[in-house]
C-alpha cells in the first residue's frame, strides 16, 4: 500500500521541520511516521488514515496497549488527534525502538547462531506471555512487527499491537496490505475463527523457524489465492531445524506450530521449558 | 431405618426389569445414587439394616493416622489424589473410611473429601466435612448443573436446600451475586477447594458456553479467602472429550485460563454394571486432556471416575475420584440397575482383575489359587463374620482404589512420569490373568472386565 501523507503535511502536523520525519510504512488503516521532535526525542507516530475508523475501537486497543508494560513490548507513550490535510486524525504515539526491524534483517544476510535463535524464541515469548498475562491478544506477529533492539535478535520488542487486525482470507484479500500477516497466521485465523492466544503462539513458531531455516516453514506465493492449500500445507507441515538448534528450542516450536491450537500450551510454559534445560 | 443425616430420597430411576438380556439385577452398589437419593433402603433385606452396620471397629477408628497434608502441599506432592465421595445414607461411614486408608497408604495417597450439595443441608453446615480429619482436599461439589440445566437422561433433584439453588434465582440476580452465593454455600459447608459453579456444557454453543465458566470461574477466584483454593469445574458432555473439535477447542481455552486447578467431570454414556467406558475416543480424549494440563502444570481432578480415573495418572491426571456407592464412580446418562424388588447380588472389586466381579466368582478364582485374599479393613470384618452387606462392598472398593493408587506411586518411584509404566504394567498383568481364568472359570458377562482392551490400546498408544 502507498504512502498516503506528503513529508510536508505530516511535518506541520506535528510542527517540525521535513528533515525530522520519515515514512516507515503503511498498513490497513494506520501510516507509521518516525519524528524527531526539536528536543532530539524520536517518537513512532501511528497515524489512522481510514476514515470512519471506529473511534471505540481505538479506545479499546489503547486500554490494551497500556495494560502491558514491559520491555519486550513497544510502549505506547500516549495518543491524541493531529490534524492533517484539515482532517483530524487519531494519533498513537510510540516509544522508537532503535535497529530496524525483522524483516529488514530476514532480507539481509542474515546467519543466527542456535544461541541467538533460543534468544529470539525466548524473547517473543517474554513479550507474548506479557500480552497474554494482560489479557492482550496481538494477532499480528510477523517479522515487521518484530523490531530488533540496536540490530540484536537476541533483544527482539513485538511492535503494533492490536489494530484492526485481518479475520479471514475473505479480509485479507480485500485490504493487499495485510497479505503480509497471512504467511504468519494461524490455520483457526485463516478459517474465520477468532484468534486466541494460540494464535500468537503459531505466529511466534513460524517466525523463529522462519529465521532459524533460512525460508519460510511452508509458504509459498501461490497460496496467496489457494487458501485451502495454505491450510493443507500447515497440517502437513513436519518441523525440520538445523541440527545445531537446541533440543528444548525444538521441543517449543514444535508444539507452537501444533496445527491443533490445543496442543500450543502457552507462552508461559514454553518459557518454563526453554529456561530448564 | 434411617439416621439423622439420612437424606435419601425416593429412588424413580429402578423400574422393572425389561426384556433387555442386558438389564441385570442389581448389585449391591447399584443405589439409586441419583441426585436425590441412594438405594440402600430399597435393597436391605427386611430385618437387617438395624443389627448390621460397616463401622471399623473402634479401637481400629480410634488408632492414630497420618495428618493430611495442608492443602497448598497437597497439590505440589507427587502422590495422587484420591476423592471420596459423600453417600446420600449413612455419610458417617466416609471419615473412618478415609482414617482406614490414611492408616494402611500413609503419604502415598492424598486423600480428599466431596460432599454434593444437594446432599448436605445448611442445618448440618460443615459437619461432614469437618469430620474427614484425614483429608486433605474438602469439596462441597455445588452441582449447579443439576439444579439448571438438561442433562440428558438425569432427573433434576426434588429439594433445594441452598439459596443459590432455588428456582428463579438465576434470572433474578446478577451473575457475581449468584456465584458469591455458590461459594458461600461450599463454604459454609466446610470447603477449602472451591469449585466454580460448574453449569453444564453439552457443546451445542461451545464458545458461550466457555465463555461463561470462565466468567463464573474469575467471579469465584476473586472470592476467594486466604488458604483456599480455587477450582474450575467443568461438567461437560463426552462430546467435549471424544469430538476433536470440541476437545481442541476445550484445551485451547484451558491454556488461555491456566487455572490451577481442573476438576471435571464427563457424561458418559451408560456403561456396564460395575464396568468401565469402553469408547476409545473418549479415552483419547481424557489422554489429551491429561497430557496438557500436565505440561501446562494446571492440577487435573477427575471426580467420579473410579478406575477409569485411576489409569488417567498415567498420562498426568493429579487425582481422580470415587465412593462406596456406584453414583460417586461414573457419572453416566442414565441410571443402571434392575427393578427395585430385586435381591442384589454381592460384589467385589477384585484388584488383580481391576474389574468388579461377583463374590462368588472372587471365591471361585481364590481356590484356583489365581488370585490373593484382600486384607483391607472391611474384608477382614467380613471374614470375621460381618455379613457382606452394601457399605461393605463399597468400602472395600474404597480401600481397593486407594490401594491401587498408592501402590502405582510406590512402584512407579513416586514420581509421576514412572506412573504410565506402573499403570500399563498393572493392566497387562490383569489382561493376561483374565485371559488365563476364561478357560477355568465362566464369569458372568458382567464380571467380564471388557475395558481392559480398550485401555490397553490407548496406553500404548502413549509409549509410542
Amino acid at each position: 500500500m502507498g504512502r498516503n501523507f506528503e513529508y510536508s503535511t505530516v511535518a506541520t502536523a506535528f510542527g517540525v521541520r521535513e528533515d525530522a520525519v520519515a515514512y516507515l510504512g503503511t498498513g490497513g488503516f494506520g501510516e507509521t511516521w518516525l519524528v524527531r521532535s526539536e528536543d532530539g526525542t524520536r517518537s513512532v507516530y501511528k497515524i489512522i488514515h481510514k476514515d470512519g475508523f471506529p473511534a471505540e475501537r481505538l479506545d479499546r486497543e489503547i486500554v490494551g496497549l497500556r495494560s502491558v508494560d514491559h520491555h519486550r513490548v513497544v510502549k505506547l507513550l500516549d495518543h491524541s488527534v493531529v490534524t492533517i490535510d484539515g482532517r483530524a486524525r487519531p494519533t498513537l504515539r510510540f516509544e522508537y525502538v532503535e535497529g530496524g526491524d525483522l524483516a529488514r534483517a530476514r532480507n539481509g544476510s542474515l546467519a543466527p547462531s542456535p544461541e541467538e535463535i533460543a534468544a529470539l524464541l525466548t524473547g517473543l515469548l517474554e513479550a507474548v506471555h506479557a500480552l497474554h498475562t494482560a489479557r492482550v491478544v496481538h494477532r499480528d506477529i510477523k517479522p515487521a512487527n518484530i523490531a530488533l533492539r540496536g540490530g540484536l535478535l537476541s533483544d527482539p520488542v513485538l511492535l503494533d499491537l492490536g489494530l484492526a487486525k485481518p479475520l479471514d482470507m475473505t479480509t485479507v484479500t480485500t485490504y493487499p496490505a495485510w497479505m503480509g500477516t497471512v504467511p504468519y497466521m494461524a490455520p483457526e485465523q485463516l478459517n474465520g475463527q477468532r484468534a486466541s492466544n494460540a494464535a500468537d503462539l503459531w505466529s511466534v513458531g513460524v517466525v523463529v523457524t522462519e529465521i532459524a531455516c533460512g525460508r519460510h516453514p511452508y509458504w509459498t506465493d501461490e497460496f496467496a489465492h489457494d487458501p485451502q492449500g495454505l491450510l493443507s500445507a500447515q497440517e502437513n507441515y513436519r518441523l525440520q531445524l538445523p541440527s545445531l538448534i537446541s533440543a528444548p528450542v525444538v521441543k517449543v516450536l514444535d508444539k507452537l506450530i501444533s496445527f491443533r491450537r490445543g496442543q500450543r500450551g502457552s507462552a508461559r510454559s514454553a518459557l518454563e521449558l526453554l529456561r530448564s534445560a | 431405618m434411617r439416621d439423622q443425616f439420612d437424606d435419601s430420597e425416593e429412588s424413580s430411576f429402578y423400574g422393572p426389569l425389561g426384556s433387555d438380556s442386558n438389564d441385570l439385577p442389581p448389585s449391591y452398589d447399584q443405589f439409586a445414587d441419583e441426585y436425590g437419593g441412594e438405594g440402600y433402603d430399597n435393597e436391605e433385606e427386611e430385618g437387617r439394616a438395624d443389627t448390621v452396620s460397616a463401622q471399623v471397629p473402634s479401637d481400629e477408628n480410634s488408632a492414630p493416622f497420618p495428618s493430611p497434608l495442608p492443602l497448598d502441599k497437597a497439590f505440589e506432592s507427587a502422590a495422587p489424589v484420591l476423592l471420596v465421595s459423600r453417600p446420600a445414607q449413612k455419610p458417617d461411614l466416609i471419615a473412618p473410611l478415609l482414617r482406614v486408608i490414611a492408616r494402611a497408604e500413609g503419604s502415598d495417597v492424598v486423600l480428599g473429601a466431596i460432599a454434593p450439595l444437594h446432599h448436605v443441608t445448611p442445618e448440618h453446615g460443615s459437619r461432614f466435612l469437618a469430620g474427614c480429619d484425614a483429608a486433605s482436599l474438602r469439596i462441597a461439589d455445588p452441582f449447579s448443573f443439576a439444579f439448571f440445566d438438561s442433562v440428558s437422561g438425569r432427573k433434576a433433584p426434588s429439594r433445594r436446600r441452598w439459596p443459590y439453588q432455588q428456582e428463579g434465582t438465576l434470572s433474578s440476580t446478577s451473575d457475581e451475586m449468584w456465584v458469591n452465593e455458590v461459594v458461600h454455600a461450599q463454604r459454609a459447608a466446610g470447603a477449602n477447594v472451591i469449585l466454580s459453579p460448574g453449569r453444564f456444557l453439552s457443546g451445542n454453543d461451545s464458545r458461550r458456553e466457555l465463555d461463561n465458566t470462565i466468567a463464573h470461574s474469575e467471579l469465584t477466584a476473586e472470592a476467594l479467602l486466604p488458604g483456599e483454593v480455587s477450582a474450575v469445574n467443568l461438567t461437560i458432555s463426552i462430546h467435549w472429550l471424544n469430538n476433536d473439535v470440541l476437545r481442541d477447542e476445550l484445551l485451547a481455552r484451558i491454556n488461555e485460563h491456566a487455572p490451577r486447578v481442573l476438576y471435571v467431570r464427563v457424561l458418559w454414556n451408560k456403561i456396564d454394571t460395575a464396568g468401565q467406558p469402553l469408547d476409545i475416543e473418549l479415552l483419547r480424549g481424557y489422554r489429551e486432556l491429561c497430557e496438557v494440563t500436565r505440561s501446562e502444570g494446571i492440577a487435573l481432578l477427575l471426580p467420579d471416575t473410579d478406575l477409569t480415573g485411576w489409569m488417567t495418572l498415567a498420562w498426568g491426571a493429579v487425582g481422580f475420584g470415587t465412593g462406596i456407592t456406584s453414583g460417586a464412580r461414573a457419572f453416566m446418562a442414565s441410571g443402571g440397575g434392575g427393578g427395585a424388588n430385586m435381591v442384589p447380588k454381592e460384589r467385589f472389586l477384585e484388584r488383580s482383575l481391576l474389574h468388579t466381579i461377583l463374590r462368588a466368582e472372587h471365591f471361585q478364582l481364590l481356590r484356583a489359587g489365581q488370585v490373593e485374599e484382600c486384607v483391607c479393613t472391611y474384608c477382614r470384618m467380613a471374614h470375621s463374620g460381618s455379613p457382606w452387606i452394601p457399605e461393605i462392598q463399597g468400602s472395600h472398593h474404597v480401600c481397593t482404589v486407594a490401594a491401587l493408587a498408592a501402590d502405582t506411586h510406590r512402584v512407579s518411584g513416586r514420581a509421576a512420569p514412572g506412573r504410565l509404566k506402573a499403570i500399563v504394567d498393572s493392566v497387562n498383568t490383569a489382561k493376561a490373568l483374565a485371559n488365563k481364568i476364561v478357560d477355568e472359570i465362566a464369569l458372568d458377562p458382567a464380571s467380564q472386565p471388557k475395558h481392559l482392551t480398550p485401555w490397553q490400546t490407548v496406553l500404548s498408544d502413549s509409549e509410542a
